[in-house]
């Protein structure tokens, strides 16, 4: 059940009223079997996965506790962990891997090993197992207790506004104000304006901008090899724009689903598009992601402890195994190593670059010197973009080398970038949308709260002048049933 | 309940209320809004038509509604009838239509023409959506979706807006105001295209050879009976005349068999197309359909064939029926107009101009012009537009019998304004010889260019222009 359907808005509306209307001690069962019919409405038999890394978890986290040595702790939480990463692996990475040694049999002269197996990968298995992995760690270095309630922990795992996309929670965080279900009346009238804000502004970001920038950003992503610099580039300018509002809203929406049910998840994106760095951006991009990577990889690996060789060595192995939990393919990779490169040369640079400034009498602390950081932090991110959105490793550096070589700037005054995908009354939506975007993030940036907050703290005309706007602008611009792909005025189709 | 919930829930409430509204008018706009095509629905003009005035019902789809005319039965007889007919009409839809009509009317014969019956669903997209999106969401409409869609789309065509969203790429003047000919026009689709080199399969000449009907086939045609049954009306087929292939003709006789089985009539109209006079090299738009001139044959033998064998009320001077009076008065605009438009001489044109209805408002825009037609001038001058006054340059209007001139270009006063109806408005200025902007309607640049006279038309009963041309 996406979010953006027809199910969702009848499913939402009538979870949300019984979670009301329940009794206390009956809600957290309600929202755990919401869940787990929202989780089955994608395909019934990924009950059985998440129900196992459910009880393996739960019933680790316990082990855990009620252990006396620290070995036993230590080997009972290394268990658990391969288990899970095992089933992740199985279900996600296996074709990977067998795709990668058929390739090194090849080369040896073996015959290459069919896939006995024919997995479905299951919707959100990264994330939901991220998120109980966190769990069992937090167990055992003690920033939690084990969780002795079953439903409790069952929705920590499952709670759906986060359960397919994230945020990947933290135990810390959300179990927490699991516990308090049964203890406080969570219906709050700003929870729920600011929560439903949060909601439509999601899908204005998913549907009318994502989804439009997806129809561009598809077509020259597939003929790489016959457009220009100009496509190109816009290309990835717009896929930028793209896996940012598509992610962005998919969090937003589920943030706000969860603040209308008085439970606050943690922000997952804060205008990573303002970075001044990659080390900024990565503090405001996909925030639960990298700090789950910081927390319970970087970290444990040394962090920046054991001297600055192994910190930029665990920064760049972290990044790879970013790279690669985004997707079971070298170019996910590549995009990881891009990342981890960009960070270990800002680092050693960094000496070098304050040096620069000083000799040139460069002014840091003025608003030119912020935007022109701000634009090369963009152009890096989005030109590392290319890997992770290109079919493969090589179509990425075709794609690339086309960009700088393949000059065509004629295309944005003879009219013939609105002939690659989208028209211009397209083009103009998506500005139109583009420049709302940007003043939302304006906003977010300066004063630190975001749109829903935001507009709850406002007089009521703008309020809704705002929510209704979002609204009529998701139904009649969002990209949504059947489209009439073809300029022509059907009326005269006859 | 304190005072703060209560506010809170009364400024919920409004807001639902308002945000509803709007969402209601925005749905109005983006809404599907033609059946035949360019705004023209003939659904849109049965939900305009008051209770049980239909008498006679003619179903079917674009055959039906460019050869059947409801206004020449009208006009020869006062026979209520009305065009149930859409673009791409299909079996399915055909029954619908028929049902939605029958919820408030009470046609005592309802005649459905056949070609539905050798086609599905068709190929054309916007067909689909005409034939399911124009009927208001009721039952009858779920129904007919039910039976229609596939699964996959049908959760798209009940709710609709997954459909129709999209049309902000096209959406025109009449998606935001009344298509004033949907208020009376009966379902007809007027067209005076001449396509000469049309034809008509020799099947018609040959034997009967019935084919096999399909089991579907025979279903369409019970379903059909039964309805007539139901509702007390007299069912007849019809098979309106176009290029049909042996197959089809097979089919029809194989109708005709089921027909006579049943006791009921059907007229094969491309059999008898020589009968009716009608000539191939004038009466038919294209291949498939009839025109203005084959249709008001069509439509005259239709009058007397059912006036003939029914008992049907003759209705003029009743002031309820005053659509299809207003239907003859367009249709005989349209007519008027076509003419106009195929004058090549402005003495030719200006000969027609006293045939003018109270509701054409006729505009006559000259220029000074070097070499300027003689002919033209006299024509001007025997229009009443003296000389000098040509020579001056100008526009007059001719309304209701009466000529005034409205603009002189030699006066350099400020434009002149002419509002026409709400929504429209007609600017006149001078800003040269030659020279664009010199008349404009609705931001329309309709100025002479270079030409000496110009003519414009602009109709009050459609709310629109319907003639310009320049000489």
């Amino acid at each position: 059940m996406l979010f953006n359907s027809l199910e969702f808005i009848l499913f939402f509306p009538a979870v949300t009223l019984g979670f009301f209307l329940l009794p206390k001690r009956v809600k957290p069962v309600w929202l755990l079997l919401a869940s787990y019919f929202f989780y089955m409405c994608w395909n019934p038999y990924y009950i059985v996965l998440i129900l196992l890394t459910t009880f393996v978890t739960f019933l680790s986290g316990i082990l855990i506790d009620k252990s006396k040595g620290q070995s036993s702790k230590r080997l009972i939480m290394a268990l658990c962990i391969v288990f899970n990463i095992g089933i992740l692996v199985l279900f996600k990475y296996f074709d990977f891997i067998l795709l990668n040694l058929n390739k090194v049999f090849g080369v040896f002269g073996v015959r290459a090993v069919s896939n006995p197996f024919n997995f479905l990968l299951p919707v959100g298995i990264s994330f939901y197992t991220f998120q109980a992995i966190g769990y069992v760690i937090d167990v055992y270095r003690k920033d939690v207790k084990a969780e002795r309630n079953f439903i409790d922990y069952a929705l920590f795992v499952s709670f759906f506004p986060q359960l397919v996309a994230g945020p990947i929670e933290r135990s810390g965080n959300l179990l927490c104000q699991i516990k308090d279900i049964r203890k406080k009346n969570l219906f709050d009238y700003q929870n729920a304006v600011s929560g439903f804000g949060l909601m439509l502004w999601g899908l204005f970001l998913k549907m009318v901008i994502a989804d439009r920038a997806a129809i561009f950003v598809d077509k020259v992503f597939t003929e790489y090899y016959a457009l220009g610099s100009v496509e190109l580039i816009f290309g990835a300018v717009l896929f930028s724009l793209q896996i940012y509002a598509d992610f962005a809203g998919y969090s937003s929406v589920a943030i706000g689903a969860a603040r209308v049910m008085g439970i606050r998840l943690m922000d997952n994106f804060d205008t990573p598009y303002f970075s001044k760095s990659i080390a900024e951006f990565w503090r405001r991009w996909h925030i639960s992601l990298s700090f789950w990577f910081r927390d319970y990889l970087y970290i444990p690996l040394g962090g920046n402890r054991k001297g600055t060789f192994r910190k930029y060595l665990n920064l760049f192995i972290t990044f790879m195994v970013s790279g690669l939990w985004h997707g079971a393919s070298w170019n996910y990779v590549a995009w990881g190593a891009v990342h981890g490169i960009y960070q270990i040369v800002g680092g050693i640079t960094k000496p070098i670059r304050e040096r620069c400034y000083d000799r040139l009498n460069v002014k840091r602390n003025t608003f030119s010197f912020g935007l022109l950081k701000r634009i090369i932090t963009f152009l890096l991110v989005a030109f590392a973009w290319i890997f992770f959105r290109a079919r493969s490793l090589k179509a990425s550096l075709i794609y690339i080398s086309r960009m700088f070589t393949c000059f065509d700037p004629w295309v944005l005054f003879n009219e013939g970038i609105y002939g690659v995908a989208l028209s211009r009354k397209e083009f103009n939506i998506l500005i139109v949308s583009v420049i709302v975007l940007f003043a939302v993030s304006v906003v977010k940036y300066k004063k630190k709260i975001d749109i829903g907050t935001f507009l709850y703290e406002e007089n009521l005309w703008f309020r809704w002048a705002a929510l209704i706007g979002l609204i009529l602008s998701i139904v009649v611009f969002g990209e949504y049933g059947i489209d009439f792909s073809s300029a022509k005025f059907i009326y005269f189709d006859f | 309940m304190n005072k703060t919930t209560l506010k809170r829930l009364i400024a919920a409430v409004i807001f639902v209320i308002v945000t509803l509204g709007l969402f209601i008018k925005t749905v109005d706009i983006l809404k599907w809004k033609d059946t035949t095509g360019d705004y023209v629905s003939s659904l849109e003009q049965l939900y305009n038509t008051p209770d049980d005035l239909i008498d006679v019902v003619f179903v079917g789809s674009s055959h039906t509604y460019c050869g059947i005319y409801p206004c020449i039965m009208w006009e020869k007889y006062g026979i209520s009838a009305f065009d149930m007919s859409v673009s791409g009409q299909d079996r399915i839809s055909a029954l619908y239509h028929l049902e939605e009509l029958l919820k408030k009317q009470k046609p005592s014969v309802v005649v459905v023409d056949l070609y539905a019956i050798t086609y599905g669903r068709g190929i054309v997209e916007g067909n689909y959506y005409r034939n399911t999106l124009s009927l208001k969401p009721s039952v009858n409409s779920y129904r007919h979706m039910k039976e229609y869609c596939t699964e996959d789309e049908f959760k798209s065509y009940l709710t609709r807006l997954p459909i129709v969203h999209t049309r902000y790429r096209e959406l025109q003047k009449y998606d935001f105001v009344d298509y004033l000919p949907n208020d009376f026009c009966r379902g007809e689709g007027l067209t005076f295209n001449i396509d000469p080199y049309a034809s008509l399969s020799e099947a018609r000449f040959s034997e009967p050879f019935p084919a096999e009907l399909s089991k579907e086939d025979v279903e369409w045609l019970d379903r059909l009976r039964k309805m007539s049954e139901e509702h007390g009306f007299s069912l007849e087929f019809m098979v309106m005349p176009y290029d049909t292939g042996y197959h089809e003709q097979g089919v029809y006789d194989a109708v005709s068999l089921y027909a006579d089985r049943y006791g009921l009539q059907m007229n094969d109209l491309n059999r008898m197309a020589d009968g009716l006079g009608l000539d191939i090299k004038r009466d038919f738009a294209d291949a498939l359909h009839l025109n203005a001139f084959g249709a008001c044959k069509v439509s005259d033998w239709f009058a007397d064939y059912l006036t003939e064998r029914y008992e049907l009320k003759d209705h003029r001077g009743d002031e309820s029926y005053r659509q299809w009076d207003d239907d003859l008065r367009y249709f005989y605009h349209k007519l008027y107009v076509n003419e106009l438009k195929d004058c090549n001489s402005a003495s030719a044109l200006l000969k027609k101009a006293d045939r003018l209805d109270k509701d054409e408002m006729f505009f006559v825009t000259c220029e000074a012009v070097e070499g300027a037609d003689p002919e033209v001038v006299e024509a001007l001058i025997r229009f009443g537009i003296e000389k000098e006054a040509q020579e001056r340059g100008g526009t007059w209007l001719l309304v209701d019998g009466v000529l005034t001139q409205i603009y002189d270009n030699t006066d350099n006063e400020w434009p002149k304004i002419v509002k026409l109806g709400n929504l429209n408005t007609m600017e006149i200025k001078y800003n040269g010889p030659g020279e664009g902007g010199n008349v404009r309607f609705n931001n329309i640049d309709l100025s002479n260019k270079g030409a000496q006279v110009g003519f414009l038309i602009y109709d009050k009963l459609i709310g629109d222009l319907t003639l310009y041309k320049t000489y």
